[in-house]
């Protein structure tokens, strides 16, 4: 089976615009998601985890000509090139492809205060594509993966699918989505929004925090040879719950169907996986449902968390942002503490972090699920380079 | 007139029409898309009330699975063995503008979560797969064009490496100023 390298990655968040400024925010536990009222936001104060505008500007000036891109493509832009300068993958060639993950694009535009900065059909996800394919004047038209909260993880499986075909030699994945009135009133309306932290399988978990940003992968068949460690994507698949639109499953059965898929797929036991980087949404039927998939495929044991208490949940950005830090966890040898929580509150026994710590890690599972019942699940792998 | 040179069941529906492998099995010319939709679930014969609670776009896409699969088109495969391989270009525009209208007043501000919820694309894939208990591997993609080789070799590569043993693929778009549904049995 053709191996599939991850070569570079970076993440853009409330807390940096690298990966390293991401994970030493996390090794710290410090959170990016806080208090903001703001109208231009939101009518009423809201608990998120947002990019500050001020150092998105900054930071968007080594662009070319960043005005003419919205903020959501300024930080796909932004995320690829940090991305891009790690590696030497040829960007222009026909053999590289790059996969965009996304929930809703530049949905802001629709908003009424926006309307008339941008031409409308840049509301179009294909659209937005063309920006970023253009921008970095790659010869082949991205996918856009647009699959609900799964829209990382997922993107990640579909390259890996191309990748294995020999389609293409590397791919780009980037996934992202922004904080917008249209969302936030959206989840508040569900009645999915927590007003505080969120505290992923807490007793007192009670929903959500959005959060925004993008994450990138750069996938490649090409062995690295700069790298002591490298990270390879073993494997991956997707599954439906088949049970309702807006909830989750209450068995965990189709979580626990992409778990076990993507473990046949990557020729991996339970034994083998020594960390899980959970979806962990802090709603209380989401962690409920992935506590019982766990217990079904038998994970309960192994050292798990949820990033969502650092970065809140960014959509479709989540799957790819999530495995950047499990990556980093896989290389640092290190598990991250579960932010937020502090008292088991879902139905089953799990092996929840609760203070970040080394240990000797190997291989580790990244679950995701969303609206639709879809579930994702990828495995990445280390080994030592020789 | 078959408008596709393949060889797999499809159902198209466009013009007010509902076309089952290039055959029309149902018209009625110069209706609204509401009423249009709406007929069609008659003639169909369907007893499914979750279709009324559905968009625009999910009752366009349901109504294409249904025609092309009935009630027991999928029956001899496992849930798990059933893929869903769609795409469209405005992913869920007309609802989306629903659920903007109902923001724009901060007086008068109505958000509904039975809006809200039909905002992803994927939630078509979701109504197709309650109904036909599908529990495989499904992936939604948005592009500019229609490519319809890509959709039809990536679910034939589902198929060949073992993730699927049949997949429901194809292309469901609406938009105030027009739609077109077209999906295919990949087996």
């Amino acid at each position: 089976m053709t191996k599939i390298y991850i070569i570079a990655d970076n993440i853009i968040s409330s807390l940096g615009f690298d990966t390293q400024q991401n994970i030493e925010k996390i090794a710290a536990m410090k959170t990016g998601v806080s208090c903001h009222f703001d109208t231009q936001i939101y009518p009423t104060p809201v608990w998120i985890s947002k990019v500050d505008n001020q150092d998105l500007s900054t930071a968007s000036k080594q662009l070319c000509q960043p005005q003419k891109y919205t903020r959501l493509e300024q930080l796909f832009l932004l995320s690829i090139t940090d991305a891009l300068q790690q590696s030497s993958i040829d960007i222009v060639s026909k053999e590289t492809l790059i996969i965009l993950a996304s929930t809703k694009g530049n949905i802001d535009l629709l908003e009424f205060k926006n309307q008339d900065k941008f031409p409308s059909e840049r509301v179009n996800l294909g659209s937005m594509a063309k920006e970023i394919q253009d921008y970095f004047q790659n010869p082949n038209t991205p996918l856009v993966v647009c699959n609900a909260c799964i829209s990382g993880v997922l993107a990640l499986d579909v390259a890996k699918r191309l990748l294995r075909k020999g389609k293409y030699k590397n791919i780009i994945v980037a996934g992202g989505d922004i904080v917008s009135e249209f969302t936030l009133s959206g989840f508040q309306c569900f009645k999915a929004m927590s007003d505080a932290p969120c505290k992923p399988y807490d007793k007192n978990r009670v929903g959500i925090n959005l959060g925004e940003g993008v994450g990138t992968i750069i996938l490649s068949t090409e062995k690295p040879s700069n790298q002591a460690t490298i990270i390879t994507l073993e494997g991956g698949a997707s599954s439906n719950d088949a049970n309702h639109i807006s909830g989750p499953s209450r068995t965990g059965d189709g979580l626990l169907i992409a778990i076990e898929k993507a473990m046949k797929d990557a020729n991996c036991t339970s034994e083998e996986l020594d960390y899980l980087s959970m979806h962990g949404t802090a709603t209380p039927f989401n962690d409920e449902m992935e506590a019982k998939a766990l217990v079904l495929a038998d994970l309960q044991t192994v050292p798990m968390n949820s990033y969502k208490g650092y970065i809140g949940h960014t959509l479709g950005a989540a799957g790819v942002i999530e495995s950047v830090i499990a990556i980093h966890s896989l290389r640092n040898n290190t598990l991250y503490c579960s932010l937020g929580f502090e008292e088991l509150g879902v139905p089953e026994q799990l092996n929840i972090i609760t203070k970040t710590s080394p240990a000797i890690l190997q291989k580790c599972l990244k679950t995701a699920s969303g609206f639709g019942g879809c579930n994702g699940a990828v495995i990445f792998a280390k080994q030592e380079n020789n | 007139m078959q408008t596709f040179a393949t060889t797999y069941p499809y159902c198209e529906i466009k013009d007010e029409k509902i076309i089952l492998n290039g055959n029309i099995i149902f018209q009625e010319e110069d209706a609204a898309f509401a009423k249009f939709i709406k007929s069609a679930y008659s003639h169909l014969n369907l007893d499914y009330p979750k279709f009324h609670k559905m968009d625009r776009l999910c009752k366009l896409a349901f109504i294409a699975a249904y025609t092309l699969l009935g009630e027991n088109g999928l029956k001899g495969y496992a849930p798990d063995e059933i893929g869903v391989v769609m795409a469209n270009t405005h992913s869920t525009l007309h609802t989306d503008t629903k659920h903007e209208e109902s923001i724009q007043d901060r007086n008068n501000y109505y958000p509904s979560p039975a809006v809200f919820v039909y905002t992803l694309p994927n939630i078509m894939v979701g109504e197709i797969c309650i109904k036909y208990n599908i529990k495989g591997e499904s992936v939604f993609f948005v592009s500019n064009h229609f490519d319809k080789n890509l959709l039809l070799e990536y679910s034939q590569d589902m198929l060949q490496d073992g993730s699927a043993k049949v997949c429901l693929t194809g292309w469901v778009d609406y938009t105030e100023n027009g739609y077109y549904a077209v999906l295919f049995l990949v087996k």
